[in-house]
């Protein structure tokens, strides 16, 4: 730039070639302005320049607005997105519905957690071991029953434990008397509250469910069985 | 075929975000110290306020109701009244220092005018539009602060007293000064561009 010293004059004149552009000048001061720019090579110079300028940004400026015409809402709402680097209402407002889902699913989650094996464990104890197991008979299976129903008892190896029931209580059930079969109902019963203890509710409910058909109301086993069952559904 | 129209997207789309740059330093900076918004509000109010004049655009309003605004004047009305509106709903009370109000901060540049000086040059239809071309691609690379007070200026048609207050400069005259400064970067800048082109 030429280092020009910038004097009054010099700024009077670019009021004077905006007001010219604004077309706020009288028409005796517009024409006296014309013939003076017709005359004078450096305000014509400076005038002209700003009239490019004015001129080429409202080209620029229609040339934004064509854009605008031509995208979508989902580009504008992207490109405010990136810009400010904020997400938008629906966004923030489905990650904070969908935080809420999550807490009330955790929530009912681990109050059915709580109930179920809470469940289990009060009914633990409903028939003792040492009413069940008196070694009298067989020492081996007797051992191994005690064993499995004090892990009961105890909430102790609990996947361990109802694999093995699971296994007993099929070989209890079956038609040709073994060594499992006077145990039968203490196994299934076991089983079901081991399954309860091990939050496997559904597990539970099928084993006791096959109870209430094996065992009738009003026997001390068919009893329990259906207050359990109705623990369970309500 | 394909490639082309894709292109074409992606120079529509680098012209809008480029204009929503510029819109969110302007609008964030106006926001925060005039109106003491949170960073978040200021975000709320840009996406907003960009949604509007998309709109606006595409229903023709800005022509309409924008009374030969810019689209940067233009939003930064919109900003403004989605500020106020925010405010409202804050029950906040306001006091501006000034206002975006097209019918007294806005000056229209007339075309007849325009054409009139444009006239003492004596070019051929040719030379005006690739001079036009030229100016076009300068005045969308303009350094700060030319930038913010030519299209303040010309761009927009704010008054010194606003850009001053605006821009945070002393007085209107600095604004003048600085101003008259651009004009002649930009001459100069505008003339070697012609010389090199003819």
């Amino acid at each position: 730039m030429d280092e020009k010293k910038i004097t009054d004059q010099i700024l009077h004149d670019d009021e004077r070639i905006s007001l010219f552009m604004q077309g706020k000048m009288n028409a005796e001061e517009e024409s006296a302005f014309f013939d003076e720019l017709k005359k004078n090579d450096d305000l014509r110079d400076r005038a002209i320049i700003q009239a490019r300028l004015v001129k080429g940004m409202k080209q620029t400026d229609d040339e934004i607005k064509n854009a605008f015409n031509q995208t979508d809402e989902r580009t504008i709402r992207k490109i405010s997105r990136e810009v400010t680097g904020k997400k938008n209402h629906p966004v923030r407002w489905l990650a904070i519905a969908a935080s809420v889902v999550f807490i009330i699913f955790v929530g009912f989650k681990a109050y059915d957690y709580y109930d179920t094996t809470n469940l289990g464990k009060e009914y633990a104890n409903a028939f003792p071991v040492s009413s069940i197991i008196r070694g009298e008979v067989n020492a081996d299976v007797e051992t191994e029953l005690s064993t499995l129903f004090n892990n009961v008892a105890e909430c102790k190896d609990l996947d361990n434990t109802t694999s093995r029931l699971a296994t007993l209580w099929e070989l209890a059930k079956q038609d040709t008397y073994n060594d499992y079969t006077d145990y039968a109902p203490y196994i299934g019963w076991n089983l079901a509250i081991g399954y309860l203890e091990n939050y496997e509710k559904e597990k539970a409910k099928d084993v006791l469910m096959e109870m209430k058909l094996i065992y009738p109301e009003g026997t001390a086993m068919g009893d329990k069985v259906r207050i359990l069952i109705k623990s369970l559904c309500c | 075929m394909i490639i082309n129209l894709y292109k074409h997207k992606d120079e529509k789309e680098k012209r809008l975000e480029k204009f929503a740059k510029e819109q969110w330093q302007k609008t964030r900076a106006f926001l925060l110290s005039r109106y003491s918004l949170s960073e978040d509000e200021c975000a709320d109010v840009f996406q907003e306020s960009l949604i509007i004049l998309w709109r606006n655009i595409k229903e023709n309003k800005v022509e309409a109701e924008g009374l030969g605004m810019s689209s940067s004047t233009y939003f930064m009305t919109i900003c403004r009244n989605k500020t106020m509106e925010l405010l409202r709903n804050k029950s906040k009370y306001i006091t501006t220092p000034y206002e975006i109000n097209p019918s007294k901060e806005h000056y229209d540049y007339q075309g007849e005018q325009i054409e009139k000086i444009l006239s003492l040059e004596n070019d051929s239809m040719n030379a005006q539009k690739e001079k036009e071309a030229l100016v076009r691609d300068i005045v969308k690379d303009l350094p700060s602060p030319c930038n913010e007070l030519l299209w303040g200026y010309y761009g927009d048609g704010h008054s010194m007293k606003m850009l001053a207050e605006m821009f945070n400069y002393a007085s209107e005259n600095a604004v003048k000064v600085t101003k008259h400064r651009c004009c002649e970067k930009f001459r100069k800048r505008y003339n070697e561009s012609v010389k090199s082109l003819f």
